[in-house]
């Protein structure tokens, strides 16, 4: 039998590969890349868990576990949950579900690849050259006078910047110019309004770390006093700018993984998505918000009131549009025909977990209970609810969702379903003690801590290897689908919209015709 | 309330000012209303999961696909919880924010990884180091300054909690009501031993306080240099690193140290450290790192009189 020509075999060799233009490999090779970081990324963190099994020393210095932990938080921000999602599936996706052959800018989209890359092994140099210890948020002036190998990381966090910023761009000028013939906004897919969302952030935001990162390395090289105090420097200027960026960025991670739950929920339920605008225009809305709320990092930092009482109610506002979506995913499974293969088990734990965190949300929001839990082991939870519970689940469930598109190949459902539950269930036993011992006054980044802690931790140890094992397995089952599988049909789940109506794997130029769209997506009746 | 304060009060530290409640007031009813707001999401999404499984392929579906007065409805309800929670926040942050005039001052310095508290009495200044001495049902304002990084000030039993800036004066103030020993910890990340930065707040009758001041006060004269330097030895923040055993630790043990000969990581050794390689140590550390270890330590410029060199100098002199 003759094999069908796709993007896959198209042309051989590694170099077809390196210098592909092509958006489905660009999308393979930051799989590879996203893929391997989070192994990384997921190796300090268990060894960090590890390490707080017992309330003195374990098998790490203090030290060691500072550069653990601060290369755990390094990790897997700014190269696993910030180019997760846009970058793999984005790229993949983003051009078949518009009705596009290629991005706006295939060259560029090659190049931002490269820069992550090349971000990527400064902050391999910097591991080498002994490691970081500062936390992943630089705070000033203790990364100012800390050791050689900040000023290498930064640079390279810097650098991975510019590869954030050129996908976002080219997301935008591709949404904008190269939508399929009768496709408006308003019929576009909901996962290209969350990229779109992002790429806003991505493009205003990320300038301003970047400067933030360039002035801290003048700062560190040549004693400039910016952040420094005892050179006429603020150190809390670098957490307002800091956080300018940092805060938003959250939502470059948390907005695509909500638009995968908007198309996951919609296709595993048979059902039209509920709320299409309230869900589209929330998205924007808290693109708009998320730049007017970084404040809420500084309310114990001497920050004044107003200032503080200001981004506590902007703060609270940016949850209101995340409220609307949660309740939109919800209403579209009301009168479906709800099939629970795992992008939708996923999914549901998405909808479980990003609730609590953003629940938990509000009691950082409130100035009066921050003093209570900021910097504590609440804080932790709750980041990792919202990130690991919101952006991780969406991505596993984008991969399973879309990975026989990818691979042409169906991945083995039973452990991919084993893989979701246990991801679940793990997430739940490492984070629910967390919330405790830090409403308690745990402090987050301790070495050792007190031993009225440690059944928390002992739990929350425990729990890091079952979250651990499921994610192991969720790789191995969509790694395996590369090589092993029965064949993908054209469209396994049901799915409307238009990359489902091209082969799996699709052809290395899309579609053979470039379709007409004549009604909205998310059409099952 | 009531209920919401047995169902969770397990989640908070004892209360031991009369302040602690207002946040824990504001903590209960949002962890109610999470709880609430959890359980039905629980409830709903099992709910459709079991009642619209799927039965069979390419079955009829409901075709609802808006709802402008859903969208309204879960559009203002949450605006309003949202917002009454902040101000809530707000207005019980003013209140813990400031101090009554008359609070009692004590002075808190942060430095990598020690706490050093100073009191005033008849114009002589009295420090302790680790141990925050506090009469009871007074209000005291902690008025708190860094040394070298950011750390933050935090007693979860009296829900408070600052950073420590350099270059800034940040304060905290509390009443506590509770006779007894509270924890306190270092909460902003300040590098090696930040876990270990901890004291201890002791809440003490306030007679006991005046004595215990007073008796300070007149210690304090009459001790002899290398006394005086034993204490700069723990307030200084040198017992971070420097043992007194013999064993080294971040930097060389002191024991011994005077005489020893010195071998550096660049530059010509020093046969046998004197008061001169101690001073050089403190002032310019960078300068003579000792074989094997890290330029870790940061210079003491400006933060040690030349009296107080002199007394450390006595106190390592005397360690054999």
């Amino acid at each position: 039998m003759e094999v069908e020509s796709n993007y896959l075999n198209h042309e051989k060799g590694l170099k077809s590969w390196l210098c592909s233009v092509d958006h489905k490999r660009i999308g393979i090779l930051y799989f590879i890349a996203v893929m391997t970081f989070f192994l990384v990324g997921g190796l300090f963190g268990l060894l960090v868990r590890l390490e707080l099994l017992t309330p003195t020393r374990l098998f790490m210095s203090s030290d060691l576990y500072n550069k653990a932990m601060t290369l755990h938080g390094s990790v897997m921000i700014f190269m696993v949950i910030i180019p997760g999602i846009p970058a793999v599936l984005g790229n993949f996706v983003l051009p078949l579900m518009i009705g596009a052959k290629d991005v706006a800018f295939p060259r560029l989209n090659l190049l931002s690849w490269y820069f992550l890359m090349f971000g990527a092994t400064l902050a391999v140099l910097a591991i080498v050259l002994g490691g970081v210890d500062t936390g992943w948020t630089f705070y000033t002036p203790y990364s100012i006078r800390s050791m050689e190998a900040v000023t290498v990381i930064l640079f390279g966090a810097f650098i991975m910047g510019f590869s954030s910023i050129l996908t976002g761009l080219n997301f935008i000028v591709t949404i904008h110019q190269l939508r399929a013939p009768g496709m408006t906004m308003m019929h576009m897919p909901l996962f290209g309004w969350a990229l779109y969302a992002a790429a806003i952030i991505q493009i205003i935001a990320t300038p301003v770390l970047a400067i933030t990162l360039l002035l801290l390395i003048a700062e560190r090289l040549f004693g400039v006093g910016i952040f420094d105090a005892s050179i006429g420097g603020d150190p809390i200027l670098f957490q307002h700018f800091f956080w300018f960026y940092s805060h938003p960025a959250v939502y470059i991670m948390i907005l695509p993984a909500m638009g995968i739950i908007s198309e996951v929920v919609s296709t595993f339920s048979r059902k039209t998505i509920f709320g299409y605008k309230a869900i589209a225009f929330s998205s924007v809305a808290i693109s708009a918000i998320s730049f007017f709320v970084w404040g809420h990092h500084l309310f114990v930092s001497g920050q004044s009131e107003l200032a503080g009482a200001i981004f506590s109610i902007l703060t609270v506002l940016v949850g209101v549009p995340t409220a609307i979506k949660l309740f939109n995913w919800v209403a579209t499974m009301y009168q479906g025909s709800i099939k629970l293969d795992t992008p939708m088990l996923y999914a549901i734990a998405f909808i479980g977990l990003f609730l609590i965190g953003g629940l938990t949300g509000l009691f950082l929001a409130s100035m009066a209970t921050d003093v209570q839990l900021h910097d504590t082991y609440f804080v932790v939870a709750h980041f990792h609810y919202t990130m690991v519970g919101g952006v991780v689940m969406g991505m596993f469930s984008g991969m399973f969702y879309w990975m026989p598109k990818i691979t042409g190949k169906m991945y083995n459902e039973l452990w991919g379903r084993v893989s979701a539950v246990l991801a679940f269930l793990g997430f739940n036993v490492t984070f629910i003690p967390q919330f405790i011992m830090g409403s308690q006054g745990m402090p987050r980044r301790y070495h050792l801590y007190d031993p009225k802690f440690h059944a928390y931790h002992l739990t929350s140890t425990i729990g890091s290897w079952i979250l651990g094992l499921g994610i192991v397995i969720a790789m191995i089952v969509l790694i395996k689908s590369f090589k092993k599988g029965s064949v993908a049909p054209v469209n396994p789940w049901g799915g409307t919209t238009l990359e489902w109506t091209t082969p799996s794997p699709p052809p290395h130029d899309n579609f053979a015709q470039i379709p007409t769209v004549t009604s909205r997506p998310y059409e099952y009746n | 309330m009531d209920i919401l304060e047995k169902l969770f009060s397990f989640m908070l530290p004892e209360q031991a000012t009369g302040t602690a409640s207002i946040i824990d007031q504001i903590f209960y009813a949002i962890i109610g209303l999470s709880a609430l707001v959890t359980i039905l999401f629980f409830l709903v999404v099992v709910w459709f999961v079991i009642r619209y499984r799927r039965r069979r392929e390419g079955e009829k579906t409901g075709t609802i696909t808006e709802s402008h007065k859903l969208e309204i409805v879960w559009t203002v309800i949450p605006t309003i919880v949202f917002v009454a929670i902040a101000l809530w926040g707000w207005s019980a942050y003013r209140t813990l924010e400031h101090p009554p005039a008359d609070a009692y001052p004590i002075r808190v310095v942060g430095k990598q990884w020690a706490w050093v508290f100073s009191y005033t009495l008849d114009g002589k200044e009295i420090q302790t180091l680790g141990q925050l001495n506090v009469p009871i049902n007074r209000p005291i304002v902690l008025e708190m300054t860094s040394l070298d990084v950011l750390h933050s000030f935090s007693v979860p039993a009296f829900r408070v909690k600052k950073d420590v800036v350099p270059g800034l004066k940040t304060q905290v103030w509390f009443t506590s009501n509770k006779l007894g020993s509270f924890q306190t910890y270092c909460t902003e990340f300040c590098g090696t031993a930040h876990s270990k930065m901890l004291a201890t707040v002791n809440v003490m009758p306030e007679q006991q306080f005046e004595r215990w001041l007073r008796d300070e006060a007149a210690a304090s004269t009459t001790a002899s240099p290398s006394v005086l330097g034993a204490r700069l030895y723990e307030f200084k923040g040198c017992k971070s690193c420097h043992t007194l055993t013999g064993v080294d630790d971040v930097g060389p043990s002191f024991k011994g140290l005077v005489g020893k000969r010195r071998e550096f990581e660049e530059g010509a050794p020093v046969e046998a450290a004197d008061e001169n390689y101690i001073r050089r140590s403190i002032l310019d550390p960078k300068s003579q790192i000792v074989k094997g270890f890290k330029p870790k330590m940061n210079s003491f410029v400006g933060q040690m009189t030349d009296e107080e060199i002199h007394q450390i100098t006595q106190f390592i002199k005397s360690l054999h």
